[in-house]
């Protein structure tokens, strides 16, 4: 089994009344990992604590090997973070920045100058680096801020909203940044997000919080199974008729705003159960499949589970 | 312009790291270059240099005189340059170049990049702290040092003070307490007020309005000891100590205890600025 590169063990955190982050329990494998959640669910915090950049209140956590809590430059020495806000250094250009960067990530003067202009082409920072990062668009800051957090080499990084203000084109070419840098580089990701295609897209598994606590953690594959005990139906003729026959056998069948039918079954029942219902309602049954629900419905299933 | 994304380009890094304190050494050569880079600091500086060659003028025409009333080498002669020196140079080089030290950094998110690679907060506020200090030790040290060169120089040495060999390092012990004690207020002060220019003005408001508040009390009063209300008279009382001077009106003991209050003020300042950016961010 692979050793997780983040393990929490009932991490919380609380400022003041306010309850950022309770009791979170969860190991995150090597790989990319996505970080799911509304805004104020607890992502930052979260980020904050791994990063070592606040203690937690109580429980703790392992991130590469290292107790943030304990030693939160030695964590820091392992991991790099693009934040969602800009944090430039005024009067620097892109080149400028990310050697600086490389130097305080603990990089000689000279390998991280050399380093800069290595990671600068990885996020396709082209003639652009050498122009001050006041100056930079959007899409360029997000790149450069990439290229400081990768530049002293980090085993982990972590992305937050690395999208955030990027037009299409841009979005699709920082995805593909993010993907490039888990395939061909041996760097685990946690980007945190709130768009989910986008988590969907280069993510193996993610981690779903709310209101600070974690809702599920599993991989991408898992969450999107098929649902045994939901199927997807497609039928003709009375279908309050067939819809009165499934409550009478304990089944419920939902419309979605699509038009899908999809029939939720009780505990033990199978695909009989609808065909059985179908026949006393006098309905033609055309289409009878597992459901398979995508990453929104799994999350909104997920969120609905956890406020419940 | 961006460019696509380029294939991959960069290789895993596995060569040594550079100590910690080699990390806090970056950022102050980048406050030493910005130090460098401003024209205030040069100018504060050419007229700092004009005002020691002026004293040093007068003190040769005095030798030369070897009038009675004339101005003699002396360790207070030395001290009256080096005060001058703090309270005008080093308010305004700190004003130049320090002000916006730790503001700028709340204002372009510049703490979250210090604060998520490898450094304490201590580490950070040392190494933004070096370029500034390094400012009050070149409108400080470095002038009155020549002062004492051209004294020792011109003065004939029936005519030198008791103490001439030691003055240097009273020169330099009094130089680097107004450095540091001043540089710590400053950033706290960067780091309290957060925005550029308004912390400029804080601090020149500061040393100057607390500078007539202690005057106006010690008349009001008829006490000295109500000088110590501005840190450059407490300053000038623990600099005269070093010097070897005992003639300042202002209690010793009073003096070291305001120092050590502003820099723990300052200390709690400063400390308070840069976790307010944590709970924000």
């Amino acid at each position: 089994m692979v050793a997780p590169v983040i393990t929490t063990d009932g991490l919380t955190k609380r400022f003041g009344p306010v309850q950022a982050l309770e009791d979170l329990t969860v190991d995150i494998p090597p790989g990319t990992w996505g970080l799911l959640g509304p805004n104020g669910a607890g992502k930052t915090t979260l980020l904050r604590l791994l990063l070592g950049l606040t203690d937690p209140t109580s429980g703790s956590a392992r991130v590469a090997g290292v107790d943030p809590a304990r030693d939160p430059v030695g964590v820091r020495e392992q991991t790099g973070l693009a934040p969602e806000r800009d944090a430039f250094v005024r009067g620097a250009t892109g080149t400028e920045y990310v050697t600086y960067a490389g130097r305080l990530g603990g990089l000689p003067a000279d390998v991280a100058a050399q380093r800069a202009h290595s990671v600068l082409d990885f996020v396709g920072l082209g003639e652009a680096r050498y122009r001050p990062t006041v100056d930079y668009s959007q899409g360029m800051g997000q790149r450069v801020k990439i290229a400081q957090a990768l530049v002293h080499d980090p085993d982990l990084l972590f992305l937050d909203e690395p999208t955030n203000g990027l037009d299409p084109e841009g979005r699709e070419e920082m995805l593909e940044l993010v993907g490039n840098l888990a395939s061909t580089h041996d760097v685990s990701v946690v980007m945190a997000s709130h768009i989910l295609p986008e988590v969907e897209a280069v993510c193996e598994g993610a981690l779903v919080l709310s209101n600070g606590q974690a809702v599920t953690n599993a991989r991408l594959e898992d969450l999107t199974a098929l649902r045994r005990s939901t199927l997807r139906v497609r039928v003709r003729g009375d279908v309050d008729a067939f819809a009165e026959q499934l409550a009478g056998r304990e089944a419920e069948l939902e419309t979605s705003p699509e038009g899908v039918r999809l029939v939720h079954l009780p505990e033990d029942a199978g695909p009989r159960l609808v065909l059985a219902a179908a026949r006393e309602a006098g309905v033609q049954v055309r289409e009878l499949t597992p459901a398979r629900q995508d990453l929104e419905e799994a999350l909104v299933r997920s969120l609905q589970e956890g406020s419940a | 312009m961006t460019d696509a994304v380029y294939e991959p380009a960069y290789e895993a890094y596995e060569g040594s790291r550079t100590s910690r304190l080699a990390r806090i050494g970056a950022i102050a050569q980048r406050g030493l270059a910005q130090v460098g880079s401003s024209l205030w600091f040069w100018v504060i500086l050419g007229v700092s240099f004009l005002h020691i060659a002026v004293r040093g003028a007068v003190l040769q025409i005095g030798a030369q005189g070897a009038q009675p009333g004339a101005t003699p080498f002396s360790a207070s002669f030395l001290a009256d340059a080096l005060l001058s020196q703090a309270r005008f140079g080093v308010t305004f080089v700190l004003a130049a170049v320090a002000a916006d030290v730790i503001a700028e950094d709340l204002e372009t998110g510049g703490l979250t990049f210090y604060f998520t690679n490898p450094l304490t907060k201590p580490g950070y506020a040392a190494g933004k702290g070096a370029g500034p200090f390094a400012a009050t030790l070149a409108v400080t040290a470095v002038p009155v040092l020549v002062l004492w060169l051209l004294a020792v120089a011109f003065t004939p040495e029936a005519l030198y003070p008791d103490n001439v060999w030691l003055l240097p390092l009273g020169i330099l012990a009094a130089s680097v307490l107004v450095g540091l004690v001043t540089t710590l207020v400053v950033a706290a002060v960067s780091a309290v007020v957060g925005a550029r220019g308004r912390t400029a003005a804080v601090w020149v408001g500061l040393v100057f309005l607390l500078a007539a508040a202690a005057r106006v009390a010690r008349g009001v009063a008829d006490n000295a000891d109500l000088l110590l209300i501005d840190l450059f008279d407490a300053l000038e009382r623990t600099t005269h100590t070093l010097l070897g001077i005992e003639t300042s009106p202002i209690p010793e003991l009073g003096a070291w205890l305001t120092v050590a209050g502003w820099v723990l003020v300052s200390l709690a300042g400063l400390t308070w600025g840069l976790h307010r950016e944590e709970v924000a961010g």
